[in-house]
């Protein structure tokens, strides 16, 4: 088959493979990665960074909205194993199947490596909050010793008036 | 030797103004910090007025020594809370500009409302002044942790 | 002086230094009373093509509705046409699907009030009395987490995702519009603009240029300016509406008489400037006394003069960042800054009291002017003062990580000295499974059959030949994916175990993580290649790609999830020590609240015999 018709003969799996039936038509879990395989098959399976920027692109905007990373790999597990399953099922000829296979592989662990960078990042976001923290305890700990010094003496000079 | 003072005129005029400069910054605080203007106002009228308290106690002392003291713990509340310096210079002269204003808006036409609104804007500028020594103090500091560091990671490798 | 009634506008745009096409547009209908900035965004020309169509539409619904609907349902109702029409776009073109635009629109309803329509990103600011008001909140997913208490202001700052859209034209047929009725009082100033201005100008410096007393078009061309200076990294668009003067008020006797009678005084300036040690301050050193006193004092009367007579504080905001700015650049220290400026400010303070001495009213206007303009000053070098500060704290942060990193790595070699010994290792079974795996999953791959098995073999050693000697990291990869796809049970325990034997132990950051990726890359690539290269039906050739895909993918999954196991440390320390600073904080707080009592109560203690800002306690 031509890109575009693997493209499209794959994007009918989209019930089955997403089980809108279950999650209703409007972005179930994993959507984005099934447009990524879509957007992959239409060029012919290969890696292009436009695409796998987009893909990159839904990926950190689903961590950024709170959805935790293992989540999101848990969700391109799961078009990754319902795809082969369909795709077995749904096309006869094996080359077709073979650039199918390989896009969905492409696509899962594209996903699995921006969750990583986003973990590495998220630890070495952490790591440098906190050493600020540790500088603005250092900043809160002098003023504390300050404002005892000050306690202490407007005290002693209050009790010196109030005794005179 | 120091003897009682009585409270000035302009601190006192400035105590009977507080409310409504209260009310005018509860009004702006989301433009002062967006993290004021998050707040429930109950909560930010406490942050607030703390600050205008404490200027109605410089006005009234004109205790260097204790604006230090106050601004010093603000900056460090505010580190503690990641807000960049700059911003909480920002709040602060924007807390003084407002007061200010509103001095000069209700007391319009008084001797004692221009005293005040003059007031209210040198002791913004005594409160910038300071802040920029505080952070320029703060500074110096981690520039030396930086030097210290940076002989002991050269040294190590 | 004349009193001007009307409000005046005025827009500009200019596509930037980087972009080549110009995805902004504007509407600048005064008949309408109609006002818009929008920010195209998507590929190929959409952006374009999105903001225009959303003008289009916008426009042509007020200019049917106008008069017939209140002003707030008006305007929202025409952003939400705007919504439709480019949402309807996108879905009729593959290739414009995913275009969107900002929108920020402000209707006048009359000379006192306005309403402001916004979704996105795009910005309305109010200036008044010389201060700058945002009156529109960012659409973004950041401020959305800042909202619900998640991040701090400063973290938003600092975020990745900062500029990433929550809502735009064009995602969806109706969005959501934020709306804000504003009421106008006399010398007010409103702007719109896009996120290509105010990414590239500090708001100090937007707020004095849309301060300076010039016509909105010099004012809307400045911003332009300054955007285009700061990196011009964006298109950038702004509209500048001004609302009608009122009648003269002290200010006009500041901007006249008070700015002749200051610059009257320059002479008497430089004089005392010259007494107070102006040309021995380390910044003027190497220059002449009277290069000094020019460069630096008349500079100041000069800028002062100016402001005065603007009623802004551009120039001396200016000044000060100018004269700072270069001593820090030079490697020059706060004290020699702080000299000058204590110099310049007693210079300044005799001057007006000169002043009013003559003229009390004039001198009076003239204290509060000046004084103003030194807290301008010190903003400026307030401004300077942090932004070294966040550089040293990021240089600081990164030393500290070097070193951390470096006792990592001396940990991590003392760790696989350990390790070679049997008996020290902690076994691979007893360690924590991943979290996120689900053995429930259906099994795609339950055994491979005689025939397939021999293949792989094949695959695998045609993958192993290809492979670089060196590339030793790929070469475990492929063992590891052999084993995975040859496990008869169904894969999981299997890649969990394989992934830790390749992982390792390893540092959590790019130099420790990416090459790890990168060999299952080259793995992922060299075999799918190698399939193609087998004697086998294609039938078979497929059965191999599926049995090397599935390992594969539970391989990389399992990694990604001893990648997350690892991270996990670094957000409970975090918390740990986020712990600590809250209880110091309650701590100083508590104190603060203590000292401030006493204060009060000790107020009526001071020495009034010293003057007034003079008196002091030493703690501090």
């Amino acid at each position: 088959m031509s890109d575009v018709d693997l493209a499209e003969a794959v994007s009918v799996l989209r019930d089955e493979v997403l089980e809108t039936a279950e999650h209703g038509d409007r972005d179930p879990p994993g959507s984005e990665f099934f447009e990524a395989l879509l957007r992959a098959l239409t060029v012919g399976g290969e890696s292009v960074p436009g695409l796998d920027l987009a893909l990159h692109d839904s990926v950190l905007r689903r961590l950024a909205w709170g959805d935790s990373e293992e989540v999101v790999l848990a969700d391109a597990e799961m078009v990754f194993d319902r795809m082969v399953i369909a795709v077995h099922r749904a096309l006869r000829d094996p080359e077709d199947q073979l650039v199918v296979i390989e896009s969905t592989t492409l696509v899962a662990v594209t996903v699995a490596r921006v969750v990583a960078m986003a973990a590495v990042a998220r630890a070495s976001r952490a790591r440098a909050a906190r050493l600020r923290e540790e500088m603005a305890q250092r900043q809160l700990r002098e003023v504390l010793e300050k404002q005892k010094a000050t306690i202490a003496r407007l005290e002693t000079e209050n009790d010196n008036k109030d005794y005179r | 030797m120091s003897t009682p003072s009585t409270r000035s005129p302009l601190a006192t005029a400035y105590e009977v103004l507080q409310p409504r400069i209260l009310q005018r910054l509860l009004d702006l605080r989301a433009t002062l910090d967006p993290a004021l203007g998050r707040m429930d106002e109950g909560t930010a009228r406490g942050q607030i007025n703390a600050v205008l308290d404490h200027l109605g106690t410089f006005i009234a002392t004109g205790d260097m020594g204790q604006h230090r003291a106050f601004l010093h713990t603000f900056l460090a509340m505010r580190a503690a809370e990641a807000q960049s310096p700059a911003a909480v210079l920002a709040m602060l002269v924007a807390i003084g500009d407002t007061a200010a204003q509103v001095a000069q808006d209700e007391g319009a036409g008084t001797a004692e409302g221009a005293e005040l609104t003059l007031l209210l804007t040198k002791v913004t500028a005594t409160t910038a002044r300071a802040v920029n020594d505080l952070i320029a103090e703060e500074l110096e500091r981690r520039l030396g942790t930086w030097n210290e560091l940076r002989a002991q990671t050269t040294g190590a490798t | 002086m004349t009193v001007q009634r009307e409000m005046r506008v005025a827009g500009d745009t200019n596509v930037g230094k980087v972009r080549s096409t110009n995805e902004d547009s504007m509407i600048l209908e005064p008949r309408l009373g109609l006002y818009v900035v929008l920010d195209g965004m998507g590929g190929a020309n959409a952006g374009d093509i999105a903001s225009q169509m959303a003008r289009d539409a916008i426009r042509d619904y007020v200019m049917q509705r106008r008069g017939n609907a209140p002003a707030r349902q008006l305007l929202e109702a025409a952003i939400q046409a705007g919504s439709a029409s480019v949402f309807a776009a996108s879905q009729a073109n593959r290739e414009r699907h995913g275009m969107g635009t900002t929108v920020v629109a402000c209707l006048v309803v009359d000379p006192d009030h306005l309403v402001i329509g916004h979704v996105g990103d795009s910005r309305a600011y109010l200036l008044r009395q010389g201060r700058l008001l945002a009156l529109t909140r960012d659409h973004t997913i950041v401020e959305e987490l800042v909202d619900r208490g998640l991040l701090t202001a400063d973290e938003a700052e600092r975020h990745p995702y900062k500029n990433v859209l929550s809502r735009n034209l064009g995602a969806r047929p109706e969005t959501r519009v934020d709306l804000v009725d504003v009421e106008v009082l006399p010398g007010d100033r409103v702007m719109l603009c896009s996120d290509g201005l105010y990414g590239y100008a500090s708001t100090e410096a937007i707020q004095y240029i849309l301060g300076s007393g010039d016509a909105p078009e010099h004012v809307a061309r400045d911003l332009i300016e300054l955007a285009l200076r700061g990196g011009g990294g964006d298109n950038v668009s702004t509209i500048v509406l001004e609302a009608p003067q009122a009648a003269p008020t002290a200010s006009t006797v500041v901007k006249t008489s008070g700015a002749m009678a200051w610059w009257q005084k320059r002479q008497r300036f430089l004089q005392i400037a010259k007494d107070r040690g102006l040309p021995k301050n380390p910044i003027v050193r190497g220059l002449s006394p009277d290069e000094a006193l020019e460069l630096i004092g008349l500079s100041l009367c000069q800028a002062i003069f100016h402001d005065l007579e603007k009623s802004t504080g551009v120039n001396v905001w200016t000044f000060a960042q100018n004269l700072a700015g270069g001593w820090f650049e030079r490697g020059g220290e706060w004290s020699a800054v702080r000299g000058l400026m204590d110099i310049l400010h007693t210079c300044a303070r005799v001057c007006v009291d000169e002043i009013r001495s003559a003229d009390t009213q004039l001198g009076f206007l003239l204290d509060v002017a000046v004084s103003r303009a030194l807290v301008v000053a010190e903003l400026a070098l307030g401004g300077l003062l942090a932004e070294r500060l966040r550089v040293v704290d990021t240089d600081l942060i990164g030393l500290q990580s070097e070193r951390a990193a470096m006792v990592d790595r001396q940990a991590i070699a003392a760790a696989e000295t350990l390790s070679e010994d049997p008996d020290a290792a902690q076994p691979w079974v007893d360690r924590p499974t991943i979290p996120f795996l689900r053995p429930d999953r259906p099994v795609t791959n339950s055994g491979v059959s005689d025939e397939v098995s021999d293949a792989m073999a094949k695959t695998m050693t045609i993958a192993r030949a290809r492979t670089a000697p060196k590339a030793e990291l790929v070469k475990q990869v492929l063992t590891a994916l052999e084993t995975v796809a040859n496990d008869a049970g169904g894969n999981f325990a299997t890649a969990v175990l394989q992934a830790r034997e390749i992982y390792g132990v390893r540092s959590v950051d790019d130099a420790g993580v990416m090459p790890l990726f990168d060999a299952l890359d080259t793995a992922r690539s060299v075999t799918a290649s190698s399939v193609q290269q087998i004697q086998a039906t294609p039938a078979t050739r497929a059965k191999v790609l599926l049995a090397l895909s599935t390992a594969h993918q539970r391989l990389v999954g399992a990694t990604t999830g001893l990648v997350l196991e690892a991270s996990i440390p670094y957000g409970d320390r975090l918390r740990e020590v986020q712990a600590i600073t809250g209880e110091l904080r309650d701590q100083v707080a508590s104190a603060e609240k203590r000292r401030a009592a006493l204060e009060r109560e000790n107020a009526t203690n001071i020495d009034s015999s010293l003057p007034w800002g003079s008196r002091g306690t030493t703690e501090w």
